[in-house]
């Protein structure tokens, strides 16, 4: 019974990804069930439609801009501090941690007005850089514990003989340390990028003076409120939004779920 | 090197998150668009309109209505799934992991559009509801039924988060314990309410605690939804403060007004954080007490 129960729950845990494919490879632009499974009106050409004519080229082009830098910079970043919060014992350190810490439950709305501003000072606020800076910004507090612990946990020995050969600071980190977080710097870069492409409110606000930064996410948004409703092309562009994050999360999820699990440990 | 390794980091945190504390207090101080080079100062003036601003406390109680139903609902709903994944003897747990895990690697425009589809008036749902002898039900444009559909997304969405801190919790729970507890003789209901919940406390506090602040936040799907329509019946906090300050709702953008708005959000979810946070305090201090005794 158990069973039976599980498996109708997958079922319908399933229908909306269904649905979606279903439209997106249906040539009557309808939602109805009775047309959807009819499989002569099967096409491809909603993909072509949402590909070139609605622009997700360029919003695609745009995403991978946005989510390589970002998901780099901080694994960078968050790799950098957290080797040293994790190593090394100086003043302040308490203090410090706090601050980088300090907004972590706050909500990014709150942060949207102020730092839509600074990047106009910047002459920035409707630029991909924007974009970037803006995603980079917020807190990264899980990843800093990550990384935190795990260099906690390598022992003196493999730092000592480092030395011995020579090694200096710098070498010790690029060249020694941050390879063997390998673990890390995996869960770090997969649940980062599917949330940075997965990113809303930012690429929303810093598209609204223009339409060329769109990343997928807003392009999609702004489809469903330019048009007539276009049901086969707006399937279709939410396939191609999400069809590269369900991949990765399917060949790495044993890397995003110890990064879901990093944000409880606090 | 410290100092070198630190910056990226230091810097980014100061001008992207502590700055912009104290910027946005300023501005809530102003009557300002956000555009125009000056600004009014108007003092505690944006505060003052708030306390008297009806969209404002029905976003603000929408915003409390929700946190507490969608935690609720999602506890429950993943709880019921992880159990149902780890105990019972079903072939391939690891596709149906994956299935239930798999919303939250869904982007939110995506979800939007997807079940507008799903829940338009022709759609897939009413065609079930009318096939079942009922009558099909305006999802969209009833404020009512817009908020029970954003509730109903939100389970689908979220339950995927809690559902892997359940798979985990169970995880550490020793499959000697669960055996012993069969061979004396634990029905199934037993087990559950006698061992496996007790078990759990500590973790459900936690998880709890966490996503009625991720509900507070919530922007994403609401915006992409509804838009807090119809006429402003299912805004909440983030998206009344997303259009006062950059749509075009209510004409010029009300950019200051907006900032209060945000100021006031932080205070309660700061509130909110800090009993969160005592209450977890006292229970995790009543179960040392417990086990101590």
């Amino acid at each position: 019974m158990r069973k039976c129960l599980l498996s109708i729950l997958a079922a319908i845990w399933l229908i909306p990804f269904i649905m979606m494919i279903l439209i997106a490879l249906n040539g009557q632009n309808s939602t109805s069930l009775t047309k959807l499974l009819n499989p002569s009106y099967f096409t491809w050409r909603n993909f072509t439609d949402a590909w070139e004519g609605a622009n997700f080229a360029s919003y695609f082009v745009n995403t991978l801009i946005v989510t390589g830098i970002s998901v780099l910079l901080i694994l960078l970043m968050t790799a950098m501090a957290g080797y040293i919060f994790g190593r090394f014992e100086f003043k302040g350190k308490k203090a410090l941690f706090l601050l980088v810490s300090a907004a972590m439950t706050i909500p990014t709305i709150f942060f949207t007005m102020p730092v839509y501003q600074i990047l106009r000072m910047l002459h920035a606020e409707s630029s991909l850089i924007g974009l970037i800076l803006a995603e980079i910004g917020g807190t990264h507090v899980i990843f800093l514990l990550l990384f935190m612990q795990f260099f906690r946990s390598i022992p003196k020995s493999i730092e000592e003989a480092a030395v011995m050969d020579g090694c200096t600071p710098y070498d010790l980190f690029f060249r020694v340390m941050f390879p063997i977080a390998r673990p890390v710097i995996g869960t770090v870069v997969v649940t980062q990028t599917i949330w940075t492409w997965n990113s809303f409110l930012y690429p929303l606000i810093l598209a609204l003076n223009n339409p060329k930064i769109r990343t997928l996410s807003v392009g999609l948004y702004a489809f469903q409120g330019e048009n007539q409703i276009e049901w086969g092309a707006m399937a279709a562009g939410a396939t191609i939004t999400i069809l590269p994050m369900i991949g990765l999360f399917i060949c790495f999820q044993r890397y995003f779920i110890a990064g879901i699990e990093g944000a409880v440990k606090e | 090197m410290t100092l070198i390794f630190l910056l990226p980091m230091v810097v980014l945190t100061l001008v992207f998150q502590i700055y912009p504390l104290f910027l946005n207090l300023f501005y809530s101080f102003l009557n300002w668009n956000g555009i125009t080079r000056t600004a009014n100062f108007i003092g505690l003036g944006n505060y003052k309109s708030l306390i008297h601003d009806g969209l404002f406390w029905h976003a603000l109680s929408n915003s409390l209505i929700y946190a507490f139903l969608a935690t609720a609902l999602e506890l429950t709903v993943s709880f019921l799934l992880a159990y149902l994944t780890e105990y019972s003897n079903i072939r391939h747990k690891g596709i149906y992991r994956v299935i239930f895990i798999l919303p939250i690697v869904a982007t939110p425009a995506t979800i939007g559009m997807v079940f507008k589809s799903m829940f338009s008036y022709d759609g897939l749902i009413n065609r079930i509801l009318t096939g079942l002898g009922g009558s099909p039900v305006p999802w969209l444009s009833d404020s009512f039924y817009a908020f029970v559909l954003i509730l109903v997304v939100s389970v689908w969405k979220e339950t995927g988060t809690l559902y892997i801190y359940w798979i985990a919790g169970f995880q550490t729970i020793s499959k000697d314990v669960v055996e012993a507890a069969k061979l004396d003789g634990a029905g199934a209901g037993a087990l559950l309410w006698e061992i496996l919940l007790p078990m759990m406390k500590p973790i459900i506090t936690v998880i709890s605690g966490m996503s009625l602040i991720n509900a507070i936040k919530q922007f994403d799907l609401i915006q992409t939804l509804t838009g807090g329509g119809p006429y402003f019946a299912t805004d909440v906090l983030s998206t009344y403060i997303y259009q006062n300050a950059f749509s075009s709702s209510f004409g010029l953008p009300r950019f200051s007004y907006a900032s209060a708005c945000a100021i006031f959000v932080v205070l309660i979810a700061s509130g909110l954080a800090l009993i969160v946070k005592s209450v977890q305090f006292l229970i995790r201090r009543r179960q040392t007490c417990e086990s101590a005794c």
